[in-house]
């Protein structure tokens, strides 16, 4: 249990100055990024937000000996990260998303918020609501591919930051979907859910790494072309 | 999975999240390579319709060169040498004074000719009838035209009711009816042809037959050696039909003769 919490709280750490240094790298020559890094600067820095504060929680905990659960942050947090999600791929597919795709987020997001609160209630280390968010954001990206499909641009498509973006969100998601879906089985019959952790957070920070590259090349082209 | 051991679980579990990030990677470049596959088409495309554009500019510069030499011809051929007649018959008429009257009568005659030649290139030029009748008198007035220099026998039905062409696309049009007829007399040696310009409220419909030596062209074939092969007449032919947003069309059956049938809205797509 006490190796599992250090692994978290480096974890976390490590996140959180993982999102830090996307969301500087976004926000620099602000006037010059594309409105897509932009939104994924809101995206970094909520992040950041939240891992700071699941830190402040456990260091609250610690110090003053109260009982605040860990999960509240994180709740608060999937809710922007929804909205995020949906503003980002919203502007990414030129507004596709007409009124009736807004009321299928909000019931989605009462799905979701029912899943979560049952997590809370019942707790089990990998939950339900982890499945149902990796879905979203691999639906949300086929829904982007799809739409490239149609509205295909003149450039090579490898070379646009949108793209790259959106690929590596999917690559992460593929394999949290996996992780998220075997860990029932796992926590079920062997109590190793401490792994499925362990392979997660490196998986986070694999692409939080490629976040930084294309972030980085953005950032060199617009110094170029400036 | 019973009584594995952590590192197994461990392996287990990387190797399925890497299994499921390959799965993605074919996605992705799958999608990669379709683009660059569209993006090549759409090149492909681009430099064929270029070079469409260009051989049409060469068609209508060579088609207006050709013009120009036949409208220099005709001047020179005919009233350039009847003019020169028309002077001599003057010199004749001055040395033996009005008592020739036969001179007099013949520079008349030659005078009166003259100004007809001259009405018959101003009409091939910018035919009157189209300015002030619409397009059906003027094709109606130009078939008789032919039908009296060359004798060959021509069937009309011209039924325009619903709508009407600009004034310009009239003319385009005209031309396009005009340049059939021409080819079906000079190179098709027909004995018969008949013109039919039937339209509905959107569009205008024109069947032009022959029954001379048939031939076929595919229109709808826009390949670059198709639009080399098909020659300068209908090469010149096709492209204003485009420009008019109509469409061209052959009877592939080229036992009794030749057959076009053109198809012009009269809003243009």
């Amino acid at each position: 249990m006490v190796i599992e919490i250090i692994h978290w709280i480096t974890y976390h750490s490590v996140d959180t100055c993982l999102y830090s240094l996307l969301f500087i790298l976004s926000i620099v020559y602000w006037p010059k990024r594309s409105v897509t890094v932009r939104y994924f600067a809101f995206f970094n820095l909520f992040s950041a937000i939240g891992n700071m504060a699941f830190l402040l929680v456990i260091w609250i905990n610690r110090v003053y000996g109260t009982t605040i659960h860990v999960n509240l942050t994180g709740i608060i947090y999937t809710y922007v990260e929804l909205i995020l999600a949906i503003l980002f791929y919203n502007h990414l597919t030129k507004g596709i998303f007409k009124t009736q795709y807004w009321v299928l987020g909000g019931i989605l997001s009462v799905i979701y918020g029912v899943i979560y609160i049952y997590s809370w209630v019942y707790p089990v280390s990998i939950t339900y609501d982890l499945v149902v968010e990796s879905l979203l954001f691999i639906g949300l990206s086929l829904h982007y591919y799809w739409w490239m499909l149609n509205n295909l641009p003149e450039e090579s498509i490898f070379k646009l930051v949108d793209f790259q973006l959106v690929s590596a969100i999917l690559f992460l998601n593929a394999a949290l979907f996996f992780i998220y879906l075997w860990s029932f089985y796992l926590v079920k019959v062997n109590q190793y859910d401490y792994i499925i952790g362990e392979i997660r957070s490196n998986i986070v920070i694999l692409v939080l790494l490629v976040f930084t590259i294309i972030l980085w090349k953005d950032l060199r082209r617009l110094k170029f072309t400036s | 999975m019973e009584g594995s051991t952590p590192a197994e679980v461990y392996i287990l579990i990387t190797f399925g999240s890497l299994v499921m990030i390959f799965l993605t990677g074919f996605l992705i470049v799958f999608f990669i390579k379709y683009q660059q596959k569209v993006s090549e088409q759409r090149i492909r495309l681009k430099q064929l319709e270029i070079e469409y554009q260009q051989l049409i500019i060469e068609a209508s510069l060579e088609s207006q060169e050709i013009e120009r030499r036949r409208v220099a011809s005709d001047l020179h051929d005919s009233v350039g040498a009847m003019l020169a007649a028309i002077r001599l018959g003057i010199g004749t008429i001055a040395r033996a004074g009005t008592s020739n009257t036969e001179a007099i009568s013949d520079t008349k005659i030659l005078l009166d000719e003259t100004i007809e030649s001259v009405r018959k290139i101003s009409r091939d030029l910018m035919p009157s009838t189209l300015e002030l009748l619409g397009l059906g008198e003027a094709i109606h007035e130009m078939c008789d035209r032919f039908e009296a220099t060359t004798g060959i026998a021509f069937k009309l039905q011209i039924q325009l009711t619903n709508g009407e062409l600009g004034k310009k696309e009239q003319l385009i049009f005209y031309r396009v009816v005009q340049e059939i007829i021409n080819n079906a007399l000079k190179h098709a040696k027909a004995s018969s042809i008949s013109v039919s310009l039937i339209d509905t409220a959107t569009e205008i419909e024109a069947i032009v037959k022959d029954n001379g030596k048939g031939f076929f062209h595919n229109f709808e074939r826009q390949e670059k050696d198709s639009i080399k092969s098909m020659g300068l007449g209908l090469f010149t032919i096709s492209g204003r039909i485009n420009l008019l947003g109509g469409k061209i069309r052959m009877d592939p059956e080229i036992s009794s003769g030749t057959t076009y049938y053109l198809t012009i809205p009269y809003e243009k797509v």
